[in-house]
């Protein structure tokens, strides 16, 4: 009997308990039954409480560690984000942005809000559009792909060079990319192989040069000699002449006549003179060529401007010669401390960029009537020497003159330009030599470079 | 259609068989032990025994009293519905899917309207049973009824297929015509403690529950009640939750201390979530309360009860307090059967025909005819 029963019947029936057989009995065994049931039941229930409650506490431990340690893992992931110089961007399926780092702010002018929702081959370069899509069936066939370059177009409208290496989450339905601007290093890659180039071609000229030299000399020599002879042969055939008769000069006459004896006296020394002066420019243009070709010292050097501008002049007479007349106008210059070979590239690239302006002119305009003239100038103007190159060209238009300085942005005719002359200019000038190239232009009456040199400057001596 | 219920009990004998036309169909239902003596042979003296289904029970229903030992025949005359009947006997290794599929095809199909399905209920895995039901059958026919029931000792059950009590069989009744069936299943327990994932089973038997033995959970959970496993863990039952499936509820019929693995009802996949489950009193009999709303019928001439043995087991003394709850919802003109089964037949949810197998509730087919 349940002892709640047991204490029950004795509080009710006291001394006079009931009989526990019969109907009476089986009552009383079923309300004992159904205590002990009670009982059993709120045990069961009590340990299954107390037992899932522990449980629960131990998950609830172990769900707090994960959290604590998930949001660690976010953190970082969020701090990586945030900080890294990369362009980190992430894109749907329909090629949109849905993230951007800060990073795009930084390097290419893009806000993140700016860009979210917007498709992303929009800012790619027309030409490279093609290339964006062959990266998203790549990602669709191999899930990853590295190294797409590609033009995108900064916020301030320049060009940037771009590599890119992304994955596709086909769960998630996203694109995850990362991008780096690799113009800096494009451009000196060009300039390495430019310069590589003109190293060797350098070299090359260099060699050529003093293979040419040495037979100049001796034809000038030999033009020299030849000279002097012909005048003493002259002056003993004079001679000679004065010492005959008439009847012996008469017999002479017909082979007088037909040698042109005359003619010969007067044109001779003439040609002589003319292959002498031929004989002259061919040794200075072999010299311009060998001082042209003459590697640069990593170290800063002193140079007379002027004579590395005559240099270049010398170099550039075959395109300007039929182009338009050259006029000169040099100041004497103080000794510039500076990388003369690098300054010599520059002034030939001007000169020759001021000759493609007139010829282009000229194609553009012809018949008009203008003076085909390029005009070098050098000054020394305070602490700092200004060379200037004028054409009378067509004149750059107004929203080209802040691209004009682009790598590879180039108006001319495929083959023609390379984009990477002005880009030199503009390095040369101004990383090399901390000075400034300032650009007057107006169209339809010419352009003009003047470059500014300063005299005294910190120099980074292996610039 | 009408109804008339005798019972037989070994002091009385068979009280209140009917007389005049024989019944279209008998329901009995039993003690292995009375099924398996004299009061079968008499009963068939009455009625014919091709007309006569039941099973054994872990406690049959008769209104809203349970009765133990003794025999339950409803005998129900349909005005308008005829029935057919086929069975299938279980083999040694039995494909139960394939026996289900192959029970099903054996009824015509042709005014077929709901197949009434008693099973053997030790040796048949009812989940798989219920898959292959469904293959064989039109997808507007319905399906419900019970796994048979051996008191608590779940050792042998049997099963009456055309007035013959045997083991290692399925007997289906197939109802023809204007006879209009509902159905309603509803457990009343509830999930309780942290979801777990099943991480090792194989068909329907548990080896681990988040990496941790299974056995050893319910052993803990249970405390000295372990000692009266298996029955013991109908306590605790498992709701099991298939990816995208709806959350069913699941009880252990076997322990296998070397192995430390628990056999369940149905099919136990890996990778599915678990929670134990408990409930109280008032939570049962709320439950029955909303299987027997869920019919959607209100003055049926019969309702068949199909009650799990594990609420009979935690609601102990109060175990008529669920049926009369059914018959507070039914209505004092339906007639009551049923019995305390090894599983539960019956489609899901409202709207559904898909049969599955339910463990811990209480299931109810009502039947009617228009008049």
């Amino acid at each position: 009997m349940h002892p709640l029963l047991t204490r029950q019947l004795k509080r009710f029936f006291k001394d006079a308990p009931p009989a526990l057989d019969g109907p009476m009995g089986q009552l009383l065994t079923a309300i004992s039954d159904a205590y002990v049931a009670g009982d059993e039941e709120r045990a069961l229930l009590d340990r299954a409480v107390t037992e899932s409650a522990k449980e629960l506490e131990e998950r609830n431990s172990a769900l707090l560690f994960d959290i604590a340690r998930r949001d660690r893992a976010e953190g970082e992931r969020d701090a990586f984000f945030r900080t890294s110089a990369d362009l980190l961007c992430i894109f749907d399926e329909r090629l949109r942005y849905t993230q951007v780092s800060p990073s795009w702010e930084q390097s290419m002018g893009y806000s993140a809000t700016s860009l979210v929702g917007t498709e992303c081959l929009a800012l790619v370069h027309p030409e490279d559009r093609k290339v964006g899509h062959r990266m998203w069936a790549e990602l669709q066939a191999a899930g990853k792909v590295t190294g797409i370059e590609m033009r995108v177009r900064a916020a301030a409208g320049d060009w940037r060079w771009t590599s890119w290496a992304a994955s596709y989450d086909r769960g998630r339905k996203l694109i995850f990319g990362v991008g780096r601007d690799v113009t800096a290093e494009r451009t000196m890659a060009r300039e390495l192989a430019q310069a590589q180039k003109l190293e060797a071609i350098g070299q090359l000229a260099s060699g050529v040069a003093h293979e040419i030299n040495t037979p100049v000399q001796f034809i000038g020599d030999n033009l020299s000699f030849l000279t002097d002879s012909m005048k003493d042969l002259i002056t003993y055939l004079e001679a000679v002449h004065g010492t005959l008769d008439d009847a012996q000069r008469a017999k002479l006459e017909p082979a007088a006549k037909k040698a042109d004896l005359e003619y010969l006296r007067e044109e001779v020394p003439r040609s002589l003179s003319e292959s002498k002066d031929g004989v002259r420019r061919v040794a200075e243009l072999v010299r311009a060529l060998k001082e042209f070709a003459h590697p640069d010292k990593p170290e800063l050097e002193h140079a007379d401007l002027n004579r590395a501008l005559e240099r270049s002049l010398v170099l550039a007479r075959g395109e300007l010669k039929h182009v338009a007349k050259v006029e000169t106008d040099f100041q004497q210059l103080p000794a510039l401390r500076c990388h003369v070979g690098g300054l010599s590239q520059v002034f030939l690239n001007l000169l020759v960029n001021a000759a493609h302006a007139i010829e282009e002119r000229a194609v553009k305009q012809p018949g008009t009537d203008w003076v085909r003239c390029i005009t070098v100038k050098t000054r020394h103007v305070g602490n700092e020497v200004r060379v200037s190159i004028s054409d009378t060209g067509n004149g750059i238009p107004p929203e080209l003159r802040e691209r004009i300085f682009e790598p590879f942005f180039t108006t001319k005719p495929v083959g023609k330009g390379s984009g990477q002359g002005l880009p030199l200019v503009r390095n040369v000038v101004i990383a090399q030599h901390q000075g400034r190239v300032e650009l007057e232009s107006e169209v339809g009456v010419g352009t003009t470079f003047t470059l500014c040199l300063p005299l005294e400057q910190k120099r980074q001596e292996a610039a | 259609m009408r109804t008339h219920q005798a019972s037989w009990s070994a002091a009385q004998g068979w009280v209140g068989l009917p007389e005049g036309e024989a019944p279209s169909l008998v329901l009995l239902f039993g003690s292995r032990e009375a099924l398996a003596g004299e009061a079968l042979n008499q009963l068939a003296a009455f009625i014919p025994k091709e007309r006569l289904f039941g099973c054994s029970t872990a406690g049959q229903i008769e209104g809203t009293r349970l009765v133990d030992e003794s025999l339950v025949a409803t005998c129900v005359w349909f005005a308008h519905s005829t029935i057919k009947s086929a069975s299938v006997r279980l083999g040694d290794a039995p494909d139960v899917r394939a026996l289900g599929e192959q029970l099903s095809r054996q009824l015509p199909r042709e005014g077929l309207v709901h197949v009434l399905v008693l099973s053997d209920g030790t040796r048949v895995n009812g989940g798989t049973l219920a898959v292959g039901l469904g293959a064989g059958l039109p997808a507007h026919v319905s399906v419900s009824g019970g796994l048979a029931g051996d008191g608590e000792a779940m050792v042998e059950t049997s099963v009456v297929h055309e007035g013959i009590a045997s083991t290692g069989v399925i007997s289906a009744v197939g109802l023809y015509g204007a006879v209009s069936v509902g159905t309603g299943t509803l457990s009343g327990w509830v999930p309780f403690g942290p979801t777990r994932r099943i991480t090792k089973s194989e068909g329907n038997v548990l080896t681990a529950l988040d990496g941790e033995s299974a056995l050893e959970l319910y052993k803990r959970y249970l405390g000295p009640h372990a000692a009266g496993l298996p029955s013991s863990a109908l306590l605790f039952p498992l709701q099991v939750t298939a990816p995208g499936a709806s959350p069913l509820v699941r009880t252990v019929l076997g322990v296998d201390e070397a192995k430390g693995t628990l056999t369940f009802a149905a099919e136990i996949p890996e990778g599915a979530s678990a929670r134990l489950m408990h409930a109280s009193l008032e939570r049962l009999i709320d439950g029955a309360s909303g299987a027997a709303t869920a019919t959607a019928v209100q003055g049926a001439s019969l309702a068949l009860l199909v009650s799990c043995v594990g609420r009979r087991m935690v609601l102990k003394q109060r175990t008529e307090e669920e049926l009369e709850a059914v018959r507070a919802v039914l209505g004092e003109t339906t007639t009551l059967t049923g019995f305390y089964s090894y599983g539960e037949l019956a489609p899901h949810g409202a709207g559904s025909t898909r049969c599955e197998l339910h463990n811990q509730t209480m299931t109810i087919t009502t039947f009617s005819e228009a008049a």
